[in-house]
């Protein structure tokens, strides 16, 4: 899915086919879901008007500083995926698109469900803890912003501080406490 | 310019189309949709590496490479399903159904002519001799099975894509009109069956045939001590002309099978003109049974003026069914010739 990770030369393994095939599996396992969540947090962003596919993938390119490029000719299927992922019972949508006609030209447009936005809201939680959990070995330090947020203590799922409405994680049903930090985290 | 670059990315949309699978082809909408968000993305890549609201040829071909070869860019949508060995996880619960039906379909058959047929007094050896027939009649389907569902979760398909039911889908395409995956597999499994049984147990099929036919007569008053007996041996020339009948049958049944494979029209075509071959060797067969009455009447011991009709029956019916199978692949012909493309600006 990831073509290339802008700054990674493993040129000096390549001695080794068995690292470079080792290195590009890895790489490629790793960036797999992030890459997915990056491609929901970037639909979000442009909230219920929704974005065009080369557009998403501008934004993703830039905004990770290039470190993130998806192949333009997975991107489409990837999108597909998310729209209607699963099958029979086990369906998922989490997006959706519409087609306009914009500069004379017909796009299709892709924005979050209501689903959609409660499975990034866990995933963007779970991998923020992730990265909070893993700091220490990997000796680095991460700002979680948590004056804004609450984590579920149960799932780990990523709940805006001010919507203090809410009384349980809408992914596992888990009572939050909004009075006490400590107890949530 | 711009007749160019609509012919540069339309030849590329094009090309995708011819390589996607068919659970994509089939479905109208879904194919349009794609087709959309490849073009629209070939031309906002373009504008954008043209600065320029009306890129030249080279920018837009810039963006076509970009995308990748129209294979490529295909194959990335069949990417779908959780694998389980070498068949989708989705595919798994049909995939073993069908081994399940048409082993107990097999094994029922083959059991049901060696209780009643060929030892009728003895319940357990004919149950012996059922297991054991069948056994290499029912691996030999599984292998068959198992190779269709190993292309179907290659090529991405989900149970959904594989329901028959999608009528509004069938009215949009007329190509659907003439690719009924559900029937190929019925007619290739049943042709398939019923040829390996004809050549395998050929005496045992004509005493199962014997008794539907003395069941049907008894019905009508019209039996016969003569249509009452069993066969147990056959001449060699009928041997031989069974064992026709049942290659010819299994090659229609494999045909029909590999027209699983695909939707598309060259394809269908191919296929059809090779069961119109076997269609013509049904005919011959037909013609020359008509020929050699004698032949019919070791199978079923009725009049010759019987006889006679039903084998001219016979000729009639694999003339028609000659005749449809031209018929359609005519049809098909003219879908082929007329197919175009949707083209976007």
């Amino acid at each position: 899915m990831i073509g290339k990770i802008e700054g990674s030369d493993t040129s000096v393994l390549e001695q080794s086919s068995a690292h470079r095939d080792f290195l590009k599996k890895f790489e490629s396992d790793l960036l797999r879901g992030i890459g997915r969540l990056n491609i929901l947090k970037v639909i979000q962003n442009y909230g219920k008007k929704g974005v065009y596919g080369y557009q998403l993938l501008k934004d993703l390119e830039e905004d990770t500083n290039k470190m993130l490029i998806i192949k333009e000719g997975t991107l489409y299927p990837l999108l597909r995926n998310l729209e209607n992922w699963g099958s029979g019972e086990n369906r998922l949508s989490l997006i959706q698109s519409y087609k306009e006609i914009e500069d004379d030209r017909m796009r299709k447009y892709y924005y979050l469900t209501e689903e959609g936005e409660k499975v990034l809201s866990h995933l963007e939680g779970f991998f923020l803890k992730l990265l909070e959990s893993i700091a220490g070995i990997n000796d680095f330090q991460i700002f979680l912003n948590e004056d804004k947020y609450i984590f579920c203590p149960n799932c780990k799922t990523r709940i805006d501080y001010s919507d203090s409405d809410v009384k349980f994680c809408e992914i596992c049903g888990n009572k939050l406490n909004f009075n006490s930090k400590e107890d949530n985290k | 310019m711009k007749t160019e670059t609509d012919k540069l990315v339309n030849n590329y949309v094009k090309e995708v189309k011819k390589h996607l699978p068919d659970w994509i082809k089939n479905n109208a909408e879904k194919l349009e949709d794609i087709m959309l968000e490849i073009n629209s993305h070939i031309w906002d890549s373009a504008q954008e590496i043209a600065n320029s609201e009306d890129p030249e040829p080279k920018f837009v071909q810039e963006a076509i490479n970009r995308l990748g070869s129209p294979k490529e860019m295909a194959r990335s949508y069949k990417k779908r399903g959780t694998p389980k060995y070498f068949i989708s996880e989705e595919l798994w619960s049909i995939y073993s159904n069908v081994n399940w039906i048409v082993g107990i379909i097999v094994f029922l058959v083959i059991a049901t002519v060696q209780v009643v047929v060929i030892e009728p007094n003895n319940l357990v050896q004919a149950l012996i001799n059922g297991i054991t027939l069948s056994f290499p009649t029912i691996m030999t389907f599984l292998m068959v099975i198992t190779w269709i569902f190993v292309g179907l979760s290659h090529e991405g398909y989900y149970p959904e894509d594989l329901d028959p039911d999608k009528k509004a889908d069938k009215e949009k395409d007329p190509k659907s009109k003439f690719y009924k995956p559900e029937e190929f597999l019925f007619s290739g499994l049943v042709g398939a069956l019923f040829g390996l049984l004809i050549i395998i147990i050929p005496i045992d099929m004509i005493n199962l045939f014997r008794i539907i036919v003395n069941f049907i007569l008894d019905l009508l008053g019209r039996n016969t001590v003569a249509m009452r007996s069993e066969v147990v041996g056959l001449s060699v020339e009928l041997q031989i002309w069974l064992t026709i009948i049942g290659i010819l049958a299994i090659l229609s049944g494999i045909i029909n099978l590999a027209k699983i494979g695909t939707s598309e029209p060259g394809y269908q075509f191919k296929m059809n003109i090779l069961l119109i071959f076997t269609g013509i060797a049904d005919f011959v067969v037909a013609a020359y049974i008509l020929a050699n009455i004698h032949l019919l009447a070791e199978v079923i011991p009725l009049s010759d003026t019987v006889l006679f009709l039903l084998a001219l029956l016979g000729v009639i019916g694999s003339l028609i069914d000659l005749a449809t199978k031209v018929y359609k692949n005519t049809q098909l012909y003219g879908i082929m010739e007329d197919e175009s493309f949707p083209v976007y600006s």
